[in-house]
């Protein structure tokens, strides 16, 4: 199975993101109490184009 | 010289072989038995018989295990590996993880379960009875992971970091899964930024089953690539 | 074999320095950057890392599974939660000595004597800056302004904390009609641990106002103003004749007793007590523990993200926290709108507007002629009125039931699929309105004495 992009990167954009919060948090923006849901937000939208990538591969497995 | 070549093939063999083995039967005495191995002859003191059958001493295979008993214990694949301890290790924080060797998920362990703390701490706004079982539940849910896990590896079964009871499978397959942890990352940041609020959205919470329902419904009356559109 | 990111391994490194440095050169306020910038590191880290594999996805080299592995993510959350710890502890931990600004665990304290003092007027006005460190104000006799205290510095060897100590001096200068008391701990540079502890006698017709970051105020017997502002402070006031007038980004405790002017505080923190301030109140912020109110002669306003609360004077009691309002002997008008909380008023008078999404009422007004308007989303209303009392009642609840243990004066109408209605007089112009969706109306006679007979017994006839 040949990795597709969007898995591979699913780490740094999370950790981007997760730093993005950070920064929001330490200059008083939004504090990281309110705002961590972004963090499943943005797994779940890479999850999304993770599964859409490997359909388009042609791959198929049942699961949630 | 035909004298030889008259000699039936046995003996000329045995006499070969007795020749060109050390420690052979001698040469007068008769044999007690020929080792079923090399063919070499045997005096009765050299015999070695399994199963009926003779063999040299170079050649005896070993003794054939005792039939097992009902009351042995396996032996560990893994030494080491107590599923038993990994349950009692697990209801800490991390630390059936960390049994098992996953020292990540064990991290991750202890960070949800001061999450669950700081919440109920922080006064949960109310929902203090269902934070609380869901700490209880969680304590568990360590627990049989870890037992679940070390029984795994005990059984020799290759076992990754993120091992867990809840099945989560890669590949394509439903958006279904994706799309709910999207909407529920947006449920909780409509509540942590105010948009709503709990106690107007808790009223709804049917709707989750109503959902559930329909999803179900759809499903089966769709056919899958492996079902097919069988009995509701 | 993987070939790991070089990120992972960078991060510790740069991490371990900085922290090293820290501990031989604190000047270079390294770890200040750190403790400010640190999120900055983690989106470099995934932006580095994202561009590696994007350079890889280029080249059509094979992409890894885990672009951020297991064990980096585990580093990533170390570090949020170490610096957003940091973060918290400054605030938390106990304001004595240790300070998490400067991360100098270890290292002993050297302590230095401070002494410094100026005539002053009768009635200057004192302006206090130390930046670390707990001060003392007392009015009395006298017409100067004297400091006395004690400097504390952390570091590895005395001559270091020596030379910190020399760039701190105190001051105490007179400029104008302005007195200045300033510890100079900024010029300290860097993370050097330096913090004061002050006692300042300053004459009794002073106004001071403080400015602070760590530390507790403790301002007793003026005549003039006071005004604190810090990060970080528990505040405790007695004896002004002046305002106050308090800003915290978080406190423990706000305590003023004896005030003659107005207060205004604002901010956050967790406990509140006034008692016996003569001026207008306001209190604006977030405050996780409670107020307590006593004696208040003038208004006292109060706004949260959660609710807000004015009332006219509160000549007895009021408490106010996270579950509930509670007051005796308060004047109204009184004005309580919030989210959740349950309230109970006591012996009030004056007209009372009460808007609850959830909670329980109970009100227990003095007076004959209770002026109440109660609305609440889900919660029960416990109404105990004075035999005699003026005013009709005008009560309604959408699920749930009326209880009418007054008397013959009011009557109940069942109002089927929509709740039930309490009311009466009939006659008498409506002053009394409570309202709830969810919950139960109950109104009672309060009794003189009060544990005896049934709901209905006595005939009134009063007017």
């Amino acid at each position: 199975m040949r990795v597709p992009l969007v898995t591979a990167v699913r780490g740094p954009i999370l950790m981007i993101t997760l730093g993005l919060l950070f920064v929001a948090d330490r200059f008083d923006a939004a504090g990281f109490d309110r705002t961590w849901p972004v963090l499943i937000i943005v797994f779940g939208i890479l999850k999304l184009l993770e599964r859409l990538a490997l359909r388009r591969q042609g791959l198929g497995a049942g699961g949630v | 010289m035909t004298n030889g070549e008259d000699r039936p093939r046995e003996e000329a063999a045995h006499a070969a072989g007795a020749d060109s083995q050390t420690g052979g039967a001698g040469g007068a005495e008769r044999p007690a038995g020929y080792c079923r191995v090399c063919g070499k002859p045997l005096s009765e003191s050299q015999v070695r018989r399994r199963h009926g059958v003779i063999y040299c001493e170079a050649h005896v295979p070993a003794p054939a295990p005792l039939p097992r008993s009902e009351w042995d214990t396996l032996p560990q694949a893994t030494a080491g590996t107590s599923p038993g301890l990994a349950f009692v290790l697990g209801l800490i924080p991390g630390v059936g993880a960390i049994y098992n060797g996953q020292y990540a998920k064990g991290l991750i362990h202890v960070v949800i379960f001061g999450l669950i703390i700081s919440i109920l701490e922080a006064g949960a706004g109310g929902l203090e009875p269902l934070f609380g079982m869901l700490l209880a539940t969680w304590v568990f849910y360590m627990a049989f992971e870890a037992y679940h896990t070390a029984k795994r590896r005990q059984a020799g079964l290759p076992v990754d970091e993120f091992s867990s009871l809840i099945p989560l499978k890669e590949g394509a397959g439903s958006v279904a899964g994706p799309l709910v942890l999207i909407g529920l990352g947006i449920f909780f940041l409509l509540l942590t930024l105010d948009v709503i609020d709990l106690y107007q959205v808790v009223r709804f919470w049917p709707v989750l089953l109503i959902v559930l329902g329909v999803w179900m419904l759809v499903s089966r009356r769709q056919p899958g690539r492996e079902e097919r559109g069988g009995a509701s | 074999m993987r070939r790991g990111s070089l990120v992972g391994p960078f991060v510790l490194i740069l991490v371990g320095v900085v922290l090293l440095l820290n501990n031989f050169k604190p000047e270079l306020s390294l770890l200040h950057l750190f403790f400010n910038y640190w999120p900055f590191l983690l989106v470099g880290w995934g932006a580095v890392r994202l561009i590696e594999i994007l350079v890889s996805a280029a080249r059509a080299q094979p992409l890894p599974r885990d672009g951020i592995t297991t064990g980096e993510w585990v580093l990533a959350v170390l570090l949020c939660l170490f610096a957003s710890g940091a973060d918290f502890a400054r605030s938390q931990l106990p304001k004595a000595r240790i300070t998490m600004h400067g991360l100098q665990l270890f290292g002993e304290t050297f302590d230095y004597p401070l002494a410094g003092s100026v005539e002053a007027g009768p009635a200057p006005r004192v302006f206090i800056e130390n930046l670390r460190g707990n001060v003392r104000v007392a009015g009395g006799e006298g017409s100067e302004v004297k400091v006395e205290g004690r400097a504390t510095v952390r570091a590895f060897a005395k001559d270091d904390a020596d030379k910190v100590n020399a760039k701190c001096p105190l001051e105490v200068v007179r400029e104008g009609d302005q007195i200045i008391v300033r510890t100079n701990q900024e010029r300290a540079g860097g993370d050097w641990s330096v913090s004061a502890d002050l006692e300042i006698s300053v004459p009794k017709g002073a106004s001071v106002t403080a400015r602070g970051r760590y530390g507790d105020f403790d301002i007793a017997n003026l005549d003039g103003n006071v005004e604190i502002a810090s990060d970080n402070a528990g505040v405790r006031i007695t004896g002004v004749g002046g305002d106050a007038r308090i800003q915290l980004e978080r406190s423990d405790i706000i305590r003023i007793v004896s005030l003659k002017g107005k207060v205004e505080i604002k901010g956050r923190g967790e406990d509140i007590e006034l008692e016996d301030i003569s001026g207008r109140v306001t209190v604006k912020g977030a405050y996780s523990g409670g107020l307590s109110m006593r004696r208040l002669a003038g208004p006292l306003v109060f706004e949260s993200r959660r609710s807000e609360l004015r009332v006219a004077g509160i000549p007895g009691v009021l408490h106010l926290d996270l579950g509930d309002l509670t007051a005796e002997n308060v004047q109204g008008p009184l004005y309580f709108k919030s989210s959740s909380r349950d309230v109970e008023l006591t012996a009030f008078t004056g007209p009372v507007e009460i808007q609850l999404e959830r909670g329980d009422v109970q009100l227990r007004p003095a007076g004959k002629d209770p002026q109440i308007q109660a609305t609440v989303r889900s919660g029960d209303i416990v109404l105990i009125l004075p035999e005699g009392a003026d005013g009709g009642v005008e009560a309604t609840t959408q699920r749930g039931e009326v209880v009418n243990e007054f008397g013959e004066e009011l009557a109940t109408e069942d109002l089927g699929q929509k709740g039930a209605r309490l009311f009466g007089p009939p006659g008498k112009p409506v002053r009394i309105r409570l309202s709830t969706r969810r919950g139960d109306i109950t109104v009672r006679k309060t009794v003189a004495a009060p544990e005896q007979g049934s709901p209905k017994r006595l005939q009134t006839t009063s007017v």
